[in-house]
């Protein structure tokens, strides 16, 4: 762990925003959305700056881990107001995990505009829960364990979350397949 | 369902036995599981096509997803910036003084995660790899040298060349016989590879090269199989590159990158050259490596 001044450690959150924003545009879905979870994140952020420690992933997990808190804090909110709700958007409850393995896809045998189409309608009508950690997981690169860490839940939860959102997105890709008469099974063959 | 717990108290991976099996692949697929747990997947993903299929399908989606969500991502609002900023600046200190304060810092803040990346991804080549390679002790240049999305382009080009052979671009005619590939190398290249490109003496019987894009520069794709006396089904890919574009690593010392994956990746240098090679079988890869260096 490295001590750093405060003038680095403003700047090192500020080289961050790119990535927080990417990640509060994909959770709220409205650019002003985003511009305000934005801005209260680094204003938690600056508040708070005496309990952050840099450690070896530098200091993107734990801007979105108040990142995090500060989306859910309004959604609760908006949870309290019944007509803000977006139950509309929810993919499938979490923890509803299916214990059957997803389809499997070469997906080099797909096109890939639609396959880009299909993928981004497909995750943006995951449940936040889902998308968040697929997020945090595909996009930012972290591990299981930071995500558990920025999340604050356990690591098992993590899995099972990332596990059943890359089993929609799955489903979702056999659909355009089978559009495409493509069947799973040829499918495997061909890339065998 | 038992919860997931590391294999020790220092490892970030999770442990094998505590994952359920049908996302054990899935933990693979992510580079999460370390040592023995990755060994017994790797395995399972060398003997079974449709596992290498399961690999293959989740990595493809990361990059998939990562690469749309990026794309649909518009730009960060100039506006949200200089809110921020202002926002991190201290009371009194004017916005021309910010501005100046972060053009003095940002090196310094960059240098210390770098600096932290760095000391990190050493301790991490220190540790023993799996299947008995032991990295190079300057991993760190390799990683730099070669992008993840490079290492990434070899093992799909890997995956897709050595199954359908015809997916080798063919605009220039190399040999089917190995014996003739040096020399015709040279003619293509301009520069001498190893006099003998032969794995024979492994039990892999060359099939076939081409011209590739990749890594970037001028460079012949070659591809060998398992003979089918062995018992094995694996194949190797290796890519000689016509410049010394790996400068920084030590001559005819392979250096390994992705060692917990499905096909990792050995990479060294030879007389102004650059030798980059994959399989599905990390133990022949090894083999291959040792045996075209040391001739």
């Amino acid at each position: 762990m490295l001590p750093v001044t405060t003038e680095q450690f403003r700047d090192l959150a500020v080289a961050q925003m790119d990535a927080v924003y990417r990640m509060a545009f994909h959770l709220t879905h409205r650019p002003d959305d985003a511009a305000d979870l934005v801005q209260e994140t680094y204003l938690r952020a600056f508040k708070a700056e005496a309990g952050f420690e840099l450690r070896e992933r530098g200091i993107r997990p734990w801007l979105f881990k108040i990142l995090h808190n500060a989306f859910y804090t309004r959604i609760e909110k908006q949870r309290r107001e019944p007509t803000l709700g977006d139950d509309a958007r929810l993919e499938a409850p979490p923890g509803s995990d299916s214990e059957e393995d997803a389809p499997c896809w070469d997906l080099a045998t797909l096109d890939w505009e639609q396959v880009d189409d299909r993928l981004k309608h497909a995750i943006d009508g995951l449940h936040p829960q889902y998308r968040e950690v697929l997020l945090l997981w595909a996009v930012e690169g972290l591990k299981y364990r930071e995500i558990a860490d920025v999340l604050g839940v356990p690591l098992g939860t993590i899995m099972s979350r990332l596990y059943r959102a890359r089993a929609i997105l799955s489903e979702k890709l056999e659909d355009l397949a089978k559009e495409k008469g493509i069947s799973s099974s040829e499918a495997q063959r061909t890339a065998q | 369902m038992t919860q997931p717990t590391p294999d020790n108290p220092q490892d970030t991976a999770p442990g094998c036995a505590d994952i359920p099996e049908n996302q054990r692949l899935r933990a693979f697929a992510d580079g999460e599981l370390t040592g023995e747990s990755a060994q017994q997947v790797r395995q399972r993903v060398a003997q079974d096509p449709a596992s290498a299929m399961g690999v293959i399908h989740e990595q493809q989606l990361r990059q998939s997803i990562d690469r749309v969500m990026k794309a649909q991502t518009p730009a960060t609002p100039e506006s949200l910036r200089r809110k921020v900023l202002e926002a991190g600046r201290p009371i009194g200190a004017s916005p021309a003084g910010t501005l100046a304060r972060i053009g003095r810092w940002t090196p310094l803040g960059l240098a210390a995660s770098l600096f932290i990346a760095a000391l990190i991804t050493f301790q991490a080549s220190n540790r023993s790899e799996p299947n008995g390679v032991t990295p190079h002790a300057e991993v760190t240049p390799v990683r730099a040298i070669i992008p993840e999305e490079t290492v990434n382009a070899f093992t799909r080009r890997h995956v897709a060349c050595s199954r359908f052979i015809q997916r080798l671009h063919d605009d220039v005619k190399f040999p089917t016989d190995i014996r003739e590939m040096p020399g015709a190398m040279k003619a293509y290249l301009g520069s001498q590879p190893y006099p003998t490109l032969d794995l024979s003496s492994l039990g892999y019987e060359f099939k076939a090269a081409g011209e590739c894009s990749i890594p970037g520069e001028k460079s012949v794709h070659l591809i060998y199989q398992a003979r089918p006396d062995t018992g094995r089904t694996d194949s190797m890919s290796l890519w000689v590159e016509g410049g010394d574009n790996l400068k920084g690593l030590e001559p005819d010392t392979p250096y390994l990158i992705g060692g917990d994956t499905a096909h990792p990746l050995l990479v060294w240098r030879h007389a102004g050259m650059s030798y980059y090679l994959t399989g599905d079988s990390p133990d022949s890869m090894q083999a291959a490596a040792q045996h075209l260096t040391t001739g």
